[in-house]
């Protein structure tokens, strides 16, 4: 068994995680903060990742991101290589499918939050700034965490986007899901794999329901 | 007390019909063909079915992954390999009939460009224009099988491995060209004439012969219609369907 891919699944879901987290409850807080038309539609723009076809949004992604699209240029002439059939690939691919996953936990965790807690730190003379970053942000902390720990174990698995963009290179692009795949193709041995995928999958579940208990406690 | 008993009710019918074996039987052929054969399988079903009146359904991947899939059971009538190893390794676990495995075509590798000037060699790959290079899976696919060992034959195999993408069946493999993201594919002769761009053919000697092959699937229920497609593919008609995807028949017609 080549263990490998697993240290590049690692790599890319904690890549992938990271910008999930930054992007993700950037994208959370406006939607949770601000009343704007559009809005919800946003949400669901954003949101959408998760619930279509893998290989339909593998499609998308390859487009937007590949040699001839606008994205894939602009990295090709800032950096010197491609997006596509690079870790890049891989990491966006990963991406693409958790962030719904921070954003709609966050969005949530956010939204409930007492509004007084925020108010009283405002009257004691904080700016909004202030107040979001040391009291609602805080508050909603686990929630945003059981996001973050989903975005994780979805960045780890993923399969269909990455199939169609990372090109499967072996010791460059080919993370464990792919592996897993070809050695069932090729009738090889892909048990080990699997089941350390498995185990960081229940892992992280367990992990989540365990914030879940401590949030329910927090906001009582 | 009352929404849990509807909820056990629910995932007990949606069990039962999922175990059901009384399922509507399909009215069609089941066929399984690699993804090299997409194209040529299409005009092959169709004259298939003008001449019979039977419906045929295709189900296109790599030969790896349908040997799996067969073996694991799944409802095939007709297996079409891209190669004859995997029909052979179906026969020895009784998937498929032994005596009914036939090699009816050759297949051929080529190098496909969408656009522009196909390489005209293998040699040629290690040109800077070629950023990827994109191949099926050699570890599945019988046609990136045939690339890599091709590719090694001319001892450049270990400096174009880092340019040399892998798709999961010849027919991913053709869409990295064809999205522009690899420069180049080496796919089947028979994919690169079922679409528009250039080619240039590589050199049978550099690899094992691609003995396109076709069996019976051992748990068929259509095994008279199934023996039928068969000998279609093996006759004269079959074969004047198959010569336009360069899928040369054996007796050199």
């Amino acid at each position: 068994m080549d263990w490998a891919p697993l240290w590049l699944s690692y790599k890319v879901a904690t890549i992938a995680t990271l910008v999930s987290f930054f992007l993700g409850v950037g994208l959370a807080t406006l939607l949770a903060q601000f009343r704007f038309r559009g809005r919800e539609l946003l949400d669901a723009i954003v949101t959408v990742p998760m619930v279509m076809p893998p290989t339909v949004l593998g499609y998308y992604v390859l487009t937007a991101v590949g040699k001839h699209s606008w994205l894939g240029q602009t990295y090709h002439s800032l950096t010197g290589g491609h997006i596509a059939f690079s870790v890049t690939g891989c990491v966006v691919a990963a991406f693409v499918g958790s962030v719904p996953l921070v954003i709609k936990s966050s969005r949530s965790a956010l939204e409930r939050v007492d509004p007084t807690f925020i108010q009283a730190a405002r009257t004691l003379g904080a700016t909004p700034l202030r107040a979001y970053l040391t009291v609602q942000l805080p508050l909603a902390a686990p929630g945003i965490a059981a996001g973050v720990m989903l975005a994780f174990a979805r960045a780890l698995g993923d399969f269909g986007v990455t199939v169609m963009v990372a090109g499967s290179i072996p010791g460059q692009t080919q993370t464990a899901s792919l592996y897993v795949y070809e050695q069932v193709a090729k009738q090889a041995p892909a048990g080990a794999m699997v089941a350390v995928l498995t185990a960081s999958a229940l892992a992280v579940l367990y992990t989540v329901n365990r914030l879940g208990r401590r949030s329910e406690a927090h906001l009582q | 007390m009352k929404l849990s008993s509807l909820a056990l009710a629910l995932v007990l019918t949606l069990t039962w019909s999922a175990c059901s074996k009384t399922s509507p039987q399909s009215h069609k052929l089941q066929v399984a063909a690699a993804s090299s054969l997409a194209s040529a399988f299409d005009d092959v079903a169709k004259g298939f079915t003008k001449k019979t009146g039977i419906a045929v359904s295709l189900v296109f991947s790599s030969s790896g992954k349908l040997t799996q899939q067969i073996r694991e059971g799944a409802p095939f009538d007709v297996f079409a390999s891209a190669n004859l190893r995997y029909l052979k390794e179906l026969a020895t676990s009784g998937d498929v009939q032994k005596g009914s495995i036939t090699v009816y075509a050759l297949g051929r590798l080529a190098m496909w460009v969408r656009s522009g000037a196909a390489p005209k060699s293998l040699n040629d790959l290690s040109a800077s224009r070629f950023e990827h290079i994109a191949i099926a899976n050699p570890e599945h696919a019988p046609y990136g099988t045939a690339a890599r060992q091709a590719l090694r034959k001319l001892h450049i195999w270990k400096t174009l491995k880092d340019h040399v993408v892998r798709g999961s069946s010849v027919r991913q493999a053709m869409q990295f060209a064809e999205s522009g993201n690899a420069e180049v594919a080496i796919i089947a002769l028979s994919l690169a004439l079922g679409h528009e761009g250039t080619f240039t053919l590589v050199d049978e000697r550099l690899h094992d012969p691609l003995q396109q092959g076709i069996g019976l699937v051992s748990s068929s229920t259509r095994q008279s219609d199934a023996k039928a497609f068969i000998a279609f593919l093996n006759s004269a008609e079959g074969s004047a369907l198959l010569a336009p995807y360069g899928l040369q028949s054996l007796t050199g017609k």
